[in-house]
């Protein structure tokens, strides 16, 4: 095209000056010169311009709002006459107005478009609402960035891959709906309080006491101090609690899924979460759903901290219903990795006679168990397991 | 004088420690304001080279504490020992008794070995049985911990954390830094002796020159709004102390210095910020669920305070 626009403009310069026209010569000369520069310009455009987005928060719950900032910056002397940046945006995280994102050819996604136009150094900001909508681990970007020369005739197309993540969790629902006992909703944890010592683990040196073993006296220190001093080690048992969460929402896999009843499930297992790291346990979550981008069920080891939540949190927020397996072996393999005197919470939507009778191998390994059972009939009565029946259509009834 | 010793020790402690020089001049900064250093990251990152090297080229003696669980306060202090032979106590100083020491993964101590270093960090002093012992000039302690949670670690309480000046994250080497790594240590791994460049003296005199860095009152003003801003805002549980106000116009002091300025710009406060506020602040549990760093919170913050300027 621009070959043929050239060939063009010296043919004309050419009969110009064959007929010595100098309006013709001067028309022609300055069309090859307005396409050289705006070559130039097109070559040099997307040089130092540099696009971000900015997000108040990167994680939420449904039903929250987040504010984004994007920026445009021109970092060159040379000015932008437009340009137009999209970003490939996810509807359960779009804006607030949902007109706003330009229609996509991929389902529940769009474009975020912004034009903007550039001088030298000069930045622009645009700022958006964003409303949490869906549950999930939604991905943002990448960007492509169009922009073009003064005179409108050559643009240039640029990928951007500035990936950002934005987490919706899973709702967290009041505890007390849930219809655990009042009064250690966990199970008993009086008895598990320190009983034994991992001595692998010191955590520090005390005085010594009469019934102190010699062996765990901590000689260095003694003769450093001038009197007996022994070691302590960390307890080998804590509160922990371990959620095994099964996915399916029907016995069998080619059934299909229940969405709103894996919502729930998930946030139920969200809801205990919660709960059990504010009551100090080292929670942790096995489940046999796959993450997205995945082909393998999670396991997360117990943890206390905030930060254990956030991790727990953003895996149910990514599960999907893809099981590789069934329940109840998944469950024979993941338990015995589980510490010992963990309290084991199973989350289950669906009861067969294969999950009670795993449960009761479980128990005679001397595993505490909570069967936390969401299907519409009730589950056996399994002696020394603790059974919560709360049926997934009294919720929506 | 402070600009050209800063930059031989710069180019001292770069023998050993390949690129980095913002990392060296954060230290530096360190060195100016006889603070302490956090420095936190994953290991094999550099950290106990930076010590070691910064120990050599300043002149200055060198310790290192390898932080357990079961070390007590007096492994890090010292103690009073009987001495059979002369009928009286002798004191036996403890590796704190050293002009930089390098405390090694603190956070696996127990909080009553960590406390021990407080009054140390704070009054460069120890008082064992009743007995206040000096520390030697100048003292810096320059402490690591993995970032990343393992258990049987204790965090640091507030209290201790705020005495340290300044966090510092040293990152991965680029491309670059990491070929010139391999190129410079291929036949060796063990790191050259390196030369003083100074001594302690010309580090406290460095120190004394370090006050007389000038701070317009409207800066001194700029540096109190942004720390009463961290106490203000309602995502920050708790905000920086007015130790943090002081850290902060110290710190800007001693980055103008080493810049070979005798005078504090905004950009220097704005620049050393989130060095010595990061690690002070506590995000509010609701804030740090949905993703707030307090990192992002003191750019936040010092970018909604409007910078004094020159009517």
């Amino acid at each position: 095209m621009l070959i043929r626009g050239l060939v063009l403009i010296f043919i004309l310069i050419l009969i110009g000056v064959m007929m010595k026209e100098p309006f013709l010569i001067t028309l022609s000369t300055a069309l090859l010169v307005t396409v050289g520069v705006a070559k130039w310009w097109q070559s040099h455009s997307l040089v130092g311009v540099n696009y971000r987005r900015w997000f108040h928060y990167t994680r939420g719950f449904p039903g929250e709002q987040i504010k984004l900032q994007v920026e445009a910056e021109n970092r060159k002397f040379l000015p932008i006459s437009w340009l137009r940046i999209q970003d490939d945006w996810d509807r359960a995280v779009g804006p607030e107005d949902e007109d706003i994102l330009a229609p996509s050819h991929i389902q529940e996604r769009g474009y975020l478009t912004n034009v903007f136009s550039l001088r030298w150094y000069e930045k622009a900001r645009r700022s958006y609402v964003l409303a949490l909508r869906k549950r999930g681990i939604y991905l943002i970007g990448p960007a492509r960035m169009d922009t073009g020369d003064l005179f409108g005739i050559f643009e240039k197309t640029t990928e951007i891959s500035q990936n950002q993540l934005l987490t919706i969790f899973p709702t967290i629902l009041p505890f007390n709906k849930l219809e655990f006992p009042a009064e250690d909703p966990f199970g008993d944890r009086r008895s598990r309080r320190r009983l034994f010592e991992d001595p692998n683990r010191p955590m520090g040196v005390r005085e010594y006491r009469p019934e102190d073993s010699f062996r765990r006296v901590h000689w260095p220190a003694t003769a450093r101090t001038g009197q007996l001093q022994v070691k302590v080690f960390q307890p080998t048992t804590g509160q922990v609690m371990m959620v095994c969460m099964n996915v399916s929402t029907f016995a069998r896999h080619w059934e299909g899924v229940y969405p709103e009843l894996l919502e729930y499930l998930i946030k139920v297992a969200a809801t205990i979460i919660d709960e059990g790291i504010r009551e100090g346990y080292k929670v942790g979550l096995v489940a046999n759903g796959c993450l997205a981008h995945a082909d393998q069920p999670f396991r997360i080891p117990p943890g206390r901290s905030q930060q254990q939540l956030v991790v727990l949190l953003q895996a149910l927020a990514g599960v999907t219903s893809v099981t590789t397996g069934n329940f109840e072996r998944f469950l024979l393999r993941e338990i015995p990795r589980v510490q010992y005197g963990a309290t084991l919470i199973v989350l289950t939507s669906i009861i067969t006679p294969e999950l009670a009778s795993t449960l009761i191998q479980l128990k005679q390994h001397e595993r505490r168990i909570t069967l936390y059972s969401l299907s519409d009939d009730a589950p056996p009565l399994i002696p020394g397991i603790q059974t919560i029946h709360h049926p997934f259509q009294a919720t929506i009834g | 004088m402070i600009e050209n010793l800063c930059e031989k020790i710069r180019e001292n402690v770069q023998k050993v420690l390949v690129g980095k020089d913002e990392v060296i001049n954060l230290a530096l900064v360190g060195v100016l304001c006889e603070g302490h250093i956090l420095l936190e990251d994953v290991p094999g990152i550099g950290k106990t080279t930076l010590a070691r090297a910064l120990a050599a080229s300043l002149g200055c003696t060198f310790r290192r504490i390898q932080f357990t669980p079961d070390l007590l306060p007096s492994d890090v202090t010292g103690i009073n020992w009987f001495n059979q032979k002369l009928q009286e106590f002798e004191f036996r100083p403890g590796p704190v008794f050293t002009q930089i020491v390098l405390a090694d993964e603190i956070n696996r101590a127990t909080p009553r070995t960590q406390s021990a270093l407080l009054e140390a960090m704070q009054e460069q002093q120890v008082t064992i049985d009743g007995l206040t012992h000096l520390l030697p000039r100048p003292f810096l302690v320059l402490a690591t911990q993995n970032p990343i949670e393992l258990e049987g670690t204790f965090p640091l309480p507030e209290a201790q954390i705020d005495r340290f000046l300044l966090r510092i994250v040293i990152g991965y080497p680029s491309q670059s830094e990491e070929n010139a790594i391999l190129e410079r240590f291929r036949s060796t791994s063990q790191l050259p002796d390196l030369q003083s460049v100074t001594t302690s003296s010309e580090i406290i005199q460095l120190q004394n020159e370090r006050r007389n860095i000038r701070v317009e009152g409207s800066l001194r003003d700029y540096i109190v709004r942004i720390a009463r801003a961290t106490r203000e805002h309602n995502e920050i549980q708790l905000g920086a102390s007015p130790r943090a106000t002081l850290a902060l116009y110290h710190s800007a002091q001693a980055w103008a210095a080493i810049q070979g300025r005798d005078f504090v710009l905004p950009d220097d406060i704005k620049y050393v910020a989130p060095y010595v506020l990061t690690h002070r602040l506590m995000v509010s549990p609701q804030a740090q669920l949905r993703g707030r760093q307090p990192s992002q919170l003191v750019t936040d913050i010092v970018d909604s305070i409007s910078v004094p300027v020159e009517n």
